[in-house]
């Protein structure tokens, strides 16, 4: 439970009940809203970024972080910092949120090319854009041929940004046995890219 | 150090720096392999997508008006209730002490009738007092499920349908000083002081310079402890290491967990303890079939000796349930993992049957990781263990869970690889 300094002193009459109630509400709502706010600006990115890997699309990552912030202001009252860090909360119930999109709307990770519209370079040539899409778009074809768990624990280290340890908290895995999976699934997603570079030239 | 595994760790490390956002310039011991897989991890961050500023900004508004209406409906709900309860009670003061009183007064009256008419005639004692605390009290953490669509399960045991009761334990406390592990670290051969690190999450202890540099780490939350070499070269040496005989490790792991004082109770003994350790081969990959392409078998770099880790006569599951000591080139005490935790009773609850638990688990409501091309589960053992949470977290209570383990087969059959899974033991509808 978020610590919330209780403000709501011994009460001698309805009236004064009343109004220390109320300052108690407005300290409480301005406490819990500052406090989620810092939660959401420090979390909102590596929260957004993982799910933009595990699902490969821009506007259905942005659709997803919104639920996971939902979800999470929701709870925010049962949620117990000295239980879980905040960013392991945040990505268990991003993880939940991801498993769910997949089961409901039974995908994997999609390819849609707009996912690539988003790119930005400092003033590219059209050539050079080009390119920048085609081998955007290719890591994302090589890191949906990976397992499920692979993507899990790529999207984590890059999207979230997690170490070994705390992926294995998150995930329930050994930390040795992430970082044999994440070096595996990099080795991969390079011989996957490397053979695509090859074919192009 | 085995090659393939000082290759993932000279990967990881670069890695995370540049995660960091360092500028990275690669060593000579570098190899192609590892080059190669940082360039790939350049280009994958090179390629992140970022939220976009509108989208960011929109929904930290959508979600502050969310959490102002909510809390702008909370005291009018509590108004309506005092509305309420004013035209029923009067506002005075004296008027509200009178009735206060007198509505106790009615209370007691009323109280006095029921009991007599309720147990008045009977001569049974009266009812034990409630459980201390009610079933959802007891909250296990349990990894996520994740199960892919259209999984078979199939239990190629016997499931007994009879419900039972089980023991709840109430873990004590710990308290972790920089004193009280500057003490561990003299058993352990450190000298100076401990010190906090990790924003007060572990304190620690450093001694020794270069490969001879090892650390003590124990947790505050758990009082868990790691112990062993900073350099992973005493677990891999580069070299094929002199390992001592099974049994011999097996004494040797004993004899470093007495002397450090770290024998929970009862397994002062070692004959007590003697055939439930179990030393196993360390350092060779064992990742399952699924990469038996990239599995090389290899000699062991060190023995693994696992000590049992009892609650009562029941075994624990679960992260924090290692009582692990691993032994290298020469007999060497090269790593310690440590989460013992002192538990008392707390109280007997009912426990659903492994049927029940069963059905839980091919319903969803467990937690079982399985690959994706894994089409068939199969159930080859369960039993009722305690759980234990990683190092890093507090726990108040070991609660019993159930653990399934068994195997995954992919659509021709084929073994990809073992699986443990578990669900909540304690039952609902007590």
């Amino acid at each position: 439970m978020i610590e919330i300094p209780n403000m709501l002193q011994c009460c001698n009459g309805v009236m004064s009940r009343e109004k220390t109630e109320t300052d108690n509400n407005l300290a409480h709502h301005g406490v819990a809203a500052s406090s989620f706010t810092a939660l959401y600006e420090e979390h909102m990115t590596y929260v957004f970024r993982y799910i933009n890997y595990r699902v490969g699309n821009r506007n259905e990552a942005e659709d997803l972080t919104s639920v996971v912030f939902e979800k999470a202001l929701a709870a925010f009252h049962r949620y117990d910092r000295k239980k879980a860090a905040p960013q392991t909360w945040l990505l268990t119930i991003a993880r939940n949120t991801v498993t769910d999109y997949f089961r409901k709307s039974s995908k994997r990770s999609s390819l849609p090319l707009e996912s690539a519209v988003g790119i930005e370079s400092a003033d590219p040539s059209p050539q050079e854009e080009t390119e920048r899409r085609e081998e955007y778009e290719q890591l994302r074809v090589c890191l949906a041929t990976l397992a499920q768990r692979e993507q899990e624990i790529i999207s984590l280290k890059f999207g979230a940004e997690l170490n070994n340890r705390q992926i294995a908290s998150v995930l329930g895995l050994s930390e040795n046995n992430v970082g044999t999976v994440l070096f595996r699934a990099v080795c991969k997603l390079r011989n996957c890219f490397k053979d695509w570079s090859n074919e192009k030239r | 150090m085995k090659k393939g595994k000082y290759t993932e760790k000279q990967f990881i490390e670069y890695l995370d720096r540049l995660l960091a956002g360092e500028e990275i310039s690669l060593g000579d011991d570098v190899s192609d392999e590892v080059r190669s897989a940082l360039e790939l991890a350049k280009k994958m961050l090179a390629y992140r997508d970022e939220p976009s500023p509108a989208f960011r900004a929109n929904l930290r508004d959508r979600l502050l008006r969310k959490l102002a209406e909510e809390e702008a409906a909370a005291p009018a709900r509590r108004e309506e209730r005092r509305d309420w309860t004013a035209k029923l009670f009067p506002q005075s003061l004296v008027w509200r002490a009178a009735t206060s009183a007198a509505l106790v007064v009615l209370l007691v009256v009323i109280g006095a009738i029921w009991y007599a008419g309720r147990y008045g005639q009977m001569s049974a004692p009266a009812p034990a007092p409630p459980s201390p605390m009610l079933e959802g009290d007891y909250p296990v953490s349990l990894p996520s499920n994740i199960v892919p669509e259209h999984v078979a399960f199939m239990a190629d045991t016997a499931l007994s349908a009879k419900p039972g009761q089980a023991q709840v334990y109430e873990i004590q406390g710990v308290d972790i000083t920089t004193e009280s592990v500057t003490e561990l670290g003299k058993r352990l051969g450190f000298s100076g002081e401990a010190r906090f690190i990790d924003g007060g999450a572990k304190i620690a202890m450093f001694g020794g310079e270069g490969e001879d540099m090892r650390e003590l780490i124990v947790w505050t939350a758990s009082g868990a402890i790691e112990y062993g070499y900073v350099e992973p070269d005493k677990l891999y040496p580069p070299y094929t290491p002199g390992l001592p005989s099974q049994e011999e490790a097996e004494l040797i792991a004993y004899d470093f967990l007495q002397q450090a004082d770290l024998l929970p109770p009862g397994y002062e003994d070692f004959a007590r303890v003697e055939d439930e350790a179990a030393v196993i081969a360390g350092g060779s990959y064992s990742v399952g079939e699924r990469y038996a392409e990239e599995t090389v078998q290899q000699a062991p770099a060190y023995w693994l000796v696992s000590f049992p880790y009892r609650v009562d006569d029941n075994w624990t599951t679960g992260p924090g349930s290692n009582i692990e000591v691993s032994i290298g080139d020469g007999g060497e005490v090269a790593r310690l993992l440590w989460s013992w935790r002192q538990m008392t009773p707390r109280t007997t609850e009912n426990i659903i049957s492994q049927k029940q638990a069963y059905d839980a688990l091919i319903q969803g409501e467990g937690s079982l990781d399985i690959p994706l091309n894994c089409e068939q589960v199969v159930v080859e053992d369960v039993q009722l263990k305690y759980w234990i949470n990683p190092p890093s977290e507090k726990q108040d209570y070991a609660v019993p869970v159930y653990e399934f383990t068994g195997r995954c087969l992919d659509k021709s059959g084929r073994h990809i690889e073992d699986f443990t899974a578990w669900t909540e033991a304690l039952s609902k509808a007590y």
